[in-house]
């Protein structure tokens, strides 16, 4: 995808929003099935595992209640995984609170993500998943925003409401990191 | 496994794996990876990590739309250069017009009540020049206009003159349809009786009777008809 396509992409985006803002439900509906998927792998590399489909209503639910006051400076992608991930941290903030889960710290987001296991088949990609499984929580977010999601590091850096270098530090480093795990 | 101390190119490897360059810097790339061991190794590490991306679970896309906020219509604030043109902004020259059509009342007013006033005094072929302002009267009853600017007179060269007179002849027309409210000398005495007498029946409270009015009449120069 180059970056006219980006472009065309945000515009139909844009498109969509206003027929939604002019009452034309149809419009929520393409919506929700463009980045539905997108939202549900993001939501699995985040490390829920029972609940996706909750947590990307949910995150639909909040974006269309804000929606009036996005601005088209960034994707509704971009904009919709930086919901997502503030719900998966209040969730996993909520839920230590209740003593059920005590993941907030990266080592818990880390044993969180070994339900991807489940997902993958092949031994090379238990070997890739247990690699991203040791990085910190941060550079394993970026990592997954950078490769998985081709999203830019001006993007990353909105997501995680960072700066575009310290994006670029973590990918580094999480890839450095990568490469000894499969190297040992 | 190695690292290529080209960090541009590092840089761009994950865009060049998912294909999000632009043709041109995706050829550049290409052409890199192409000589380069070390980028080889990467992309083929990008390219694995890539196809271990979990399938996306499935989702129920009517349920999560049902569970969407109906938009709520707001009120939006307009910039005033972006509302429908006014009025006003369609028909640029109508304050013109209305300033010129004020102007014009105001000299033809102006023209017949001094060309009345004056009667003889006007001089043919000359007339007056009238101002845009409020006449006053002189002690003398002669017209006179407040001093303005030169470009604020206009003389009249054009419309017709007045003439004493035609003058005199308006002067003649203009009191036989005057109406005057009057002043007491227009009241006989009975007419002034009924009046005090009427003023004494009252006792100050409102009523639903008409207030009585001072009777219109229709008076020449000198007095009631």
């Amino acid at each position: 995808m180059i970056e006219a396509e980006r472009e065309g992409e945000a515009s139909l985006d844009r498109a969509l929003i206003e027929r939604w803002r002019d009452g034309d439900q149809r419009a929520a509906t393409a919506i929700v099935e463009r980045h539905a998927p997108a939202l549900g792998r993001y939501a699995v590399r985040l490390g829920v595992t029972d609940d996706v489909e909750d947590v990307v209503q949910e995150t639909f639910i909040r974006a269309f209640s804000a929606l009036d006051g996005f601005r088209s400076d960034s994707s509704l992608r971009t904009w919709l995984f930086t919901i997502a991930r503030r719900l998966v941290i209040d969730r996993r903030r909520s839920a230590a609170r209740r003593g059920r889960d005590v993941e907030v710290e990266d080592e818990h987001a880390a044993s969180g993500y070994d339900a991807l296991d489940a997902l993958v088949a092949d031994e090379m990609s238990q070997r890739m998943n247990g690699a991203l499984a040791r990085l910190s929580r941060m550079q394993r977010e970026v990592f997954t925003l950078r490769v998985h999601e081709g999203r830019s590091y001006k993007e990353i850096a909105e997501i995680l409401d960072s700066s575009e270098g310290a994006a670029r530090v973590h990918y580094h480093n999480a890839m450095r990191a990568v490469k000894e795990f499969l190297d040992d | 496994m190695t690292e290529c101390d080209n960090a541009e190119i590092r840089d761009l490897l994950p865009d060049f794996v998912s294909e999000t360059l632009s043709s041109v810097e995706q050829r550049r790339v290409e052409e890199h990876v192409a000589s380069c061991i070390a980028c080889v190794d990467e992309t083929a590490l990008l390219r694995a990590m890539r196809a271990a991306t979990p399938a996306a679970p499935s989702l129920d896309i009517a349920r999560i739309v049902n569970a969407l906020p109906q938009h709520q219509p707001t009120l939006r604030i307009i910039p005033r250069e972006r509302a429908a043109p006014s009025v006003r902004a369609r028909r640029p020259l109508a304050g013109v017009w209305r300033a010129a059509a004020a102007i014009g009342v105001a000299v033809i007013g102006s023209w017949s009540v001094s060309s009345y006033l004056l009667g003889g005094s006007a001089q043919p072929g000359e007339v007056t020049s009238v101002a845009v302002g409020a006449p006053a009267r002189d002690s003398l009853g002669a017209s006179t206009v407040t001093p303005v600017a030169a470009s604020e007179t206009i003389a009249l060269a054009d419309t017709p003159r007045a003439t004493p007179a035609s003058a005199a002849s308006t002067r003649t027309g203009a009191s036989e349809s005057a109406l005057s409210l009057g002043d007491l000398s227009d009241y006989s005495d009975d007419d002034l009786q009924r009046m005090l007498d009427r003023l004494d029946k009252w006792d100050g409270a409102t009523s639903t009777e008409p207030v009585p009015t001072v009777p219109i009449i229709p008076v020449t120069e000198r007095g009631t008809l």
